[in-house]
């Protein structure tokens, strides 16, 4: 489904992903990204997402090259995202937007998203004006429409409590097993990722560090001394 | 699953809406057997000309969020096309109105191409410039038979439109007809793209654009689509200028003469299509006011600070919020 080779960013000097590789392939998956502050973990997501382009190495979908395509057409062609600061439609009713997403997608069953993460109460009101953990929900719910294959998603319980993150991690859990989408999820709180998640990648200073199940990253001797510390 | 449909309207009241709006717009076709005056009627076709120009910058933006500084360029563009398609291509005075519109809106849609993609201060001072340079060069000498130069460009014509003589639409009490007419028209096809697909789309991409985006949508062309509508709505503006003077100067492109239609549409708010109409009658008695009273410049600057300043939201958000608070209604606008 996803593969991505030798991927790169840089900020002028400063190198935020180095020759990165991954691959997921399969569906209904909840993949975590972990790693500590400036690994590459975001710019990981806006170079698959074409959020930022790439200084080199190729982006794969469905096996076709998608890293010149435009955000649109990826978004079309089944990758989805969401983002670290929430991103919504303010101003417009939470109904309204998830509606016109889905008809633009041609999303048949809103409802069943809508009941999955719990927006029913909030479906006639402003996006602006509903609390910040429900603008998260909102936030997934539109990455979630039009049956997308792989969903990206940045730090989806950043600003939540432990009580609330567990909450959304469960929805995404069952999300993702119900509609059969892979979400490849980046968060920094280490303990739901490894409660969650099937599969982890861990990241270091723009570098891979490893990739596989739970057990066997929080086994990887890197990952132990470059993120999760002598205790873990 | 339980929820209220989007548009809280019934359809016994949006029936009850449009037959008013009908009977309205009906009614403005009587009002010189009412205002006898020429100099008021005179007045009022002026507000309906500068009201239509400002209507083209409020739809942009309450659509898209972009302030067009420019506008004069758009309805002085347009005088000038109709004038020298009638002056020079000797066409008809009907032929030479839908060159003009035609033309304008094919412009403003290769010109969109471009600015569109621009933030909006860039956008701004973009169509700022466009309209200045237009300015220049029908002022260039070597142009002066097709333009008139400094001088500008006059304009006679025989046959009629719609019936109408040169003489006869240069009375206000005839020329009424044509531009009320044209304002029901740009108020209705304004309003019908602001409740399309296409409005919602561009109200969601003003909202969160990088969203629209990761939400599949281009979000280019409808922004293309709504530059091209603008500069048609300003297109008609300059027409009924053309039309009613039969003068083309080169000040109809100058940025202060853009500037009035910009200030109108500040005084009445963009958020519904009646708010730059509202917005142009009231600057334009105020003007008649401040004229008289020879401090024009000064409480003309006075009044918009205040009434900007005391209605963010214009006039006619002014308006609607009163009547919110009465109906105990929440009002979404677009």
């Amino acid at each position: 489904m996803l593969r991505i080779e030798d991927l790169s960013v840089s900020y002028g000097s400063v190198k935020a992903l180095e020759g990165v590789g991954l691959e997921v392939s399969q569906r209904g998956l909840l993949h975590g990204v972990i790693g500590p502050n400036g690994a590459g973990k975001s710019t990981l997501m806006d170079a698959i997402t074409g959020r930022c382009k790439p200084t080199r190495g190729r982006v794969f979908l469905n096996d076709s090259d998608i890293t010149a395509r435009p955000i649109e057409w990826r978004r079309r062609m089944g990758m989805s995202r969401s983002f670290q600061r929430t991103s919504i439609f303010p101003g417009i009713k939470v109904g309204q937007q998830l509606e016109m997403v889905a008809l633009h997608l041609g999303e048949t069953d809103l409802n069943s998203i809508v009941d999955t993460l719990e927006l029913n109460a909030m479906y006639d009101l402003m996006a602006d004006s509903i609390a910040y953990g429900d603008q998260r929900r909102v936030d997934i719910a539109l990455a979630l429409v039009g049956q997308p294959s792989l969903m990206l998603l940045d730090e989806p319980a950043a600003g939540l409590s432990t009580a609330e993150t567990i909450k959304l991690f469960e929805h995404l859990l069952a999300v993702v097993r119900q509609r059969n989408v892979t979400a490849l999820v980046v968060e920094h709180d280490v303990e739901a990722v490894f409660k969650f998640c099937d599969a982890i990648t861990a990241l270091d200073l723009g570098k891979l560090l490893t990739t596989g199940t739970p057990a066997e990253v929080r086994r990887h001797p890197h990952v132990i001394s470059a993120y999760l510390g002598s205790s873990a | 699953m339980t929820r209220s449909p989007l548009n809280s309207n019934t359809g016994s009241n949006k029936f009850l809406g449009y037959g008013l709006v009908l009977i309205l717009a009906l009614c403005g076709l009587a009002i010189p057997n009412v205002v006898k005056s020429t100099f008021y009627l005179g007045l009022f076709i002026n507000a309906i000309v500068l009201g239509i120009a400002a209507l083209s910058i409020g739809f942009l933006a309450h659509q898209c969020g972009l302030i067009m500084f420019g506008a004069a360029g758009f309805t002085g563009g347009a005088t000038y096309l109709f004038g020298i398609a009638v002056m020079h291509f000797n066409w008809s005075v009907t032929t030479a109105a839908i060159f003009c519109l035609v033309a304008s809106t094919f412009i403003s849609l290769l010109i969109g191409m471009v600015v569109v993609r621009a933030r909006p201060l860039p956008f701004a001072m973009m169509t700022l410039a466009l309209a200045q340079m237009l300015r220049s060069v029908v002022k260039i000498t070597a142009y002066r038979e097709v333009t008139g130069g400094d001088d500008g460009l006059t304009m006679n014509w025989t046959g009629n439109f719609f019936g109408l003589t040169q003489a006869e639409l240069a009375r206000p009490a005839n020329f009424w007809t044509v531009a009320w007419l044209a304002l029901c028209g740009v108020m209705l096809l304004a309003w019908w793209v602001g409740h399309s697909r296409t409005g919602e789309i561009l109200r969601a991409t003003k909202a969160n654009e990088e969203r629209m985006r990761f939400s599949g949508f281009n979000t280019y062309v409808p922004r293309v689509l709504a530059f091209g509508l603008a500069g048609f709505i300003a297109a008609v503006s300059g027409l009924l200028l053309g039309l009613h003077t039969a003068f083309a100067s080169p000040e109809l492109l100058d940025f202060t003469t853009g500037a009035n239609s910009l200030v109108s549409m500040l005084i009445g708010g963009a958020s519904v299509v009646t708010g730059p109409i509202l917005g142009a009658l009231l600057y334009t008695v105020g003007q008649d006011q401040f004229g008289a009273s020879g401090h024009l410049e000064l409480l003309t600057g006075l009044g918009v600070v205040v009434v900007v300043l005391a209605f963010p939201k214009g006039a006619i958000g002014f308006l609607q919020s009163g009547i919110d608070r009465f109906t105990g209604r929440k009002h979404a606008s677009n």
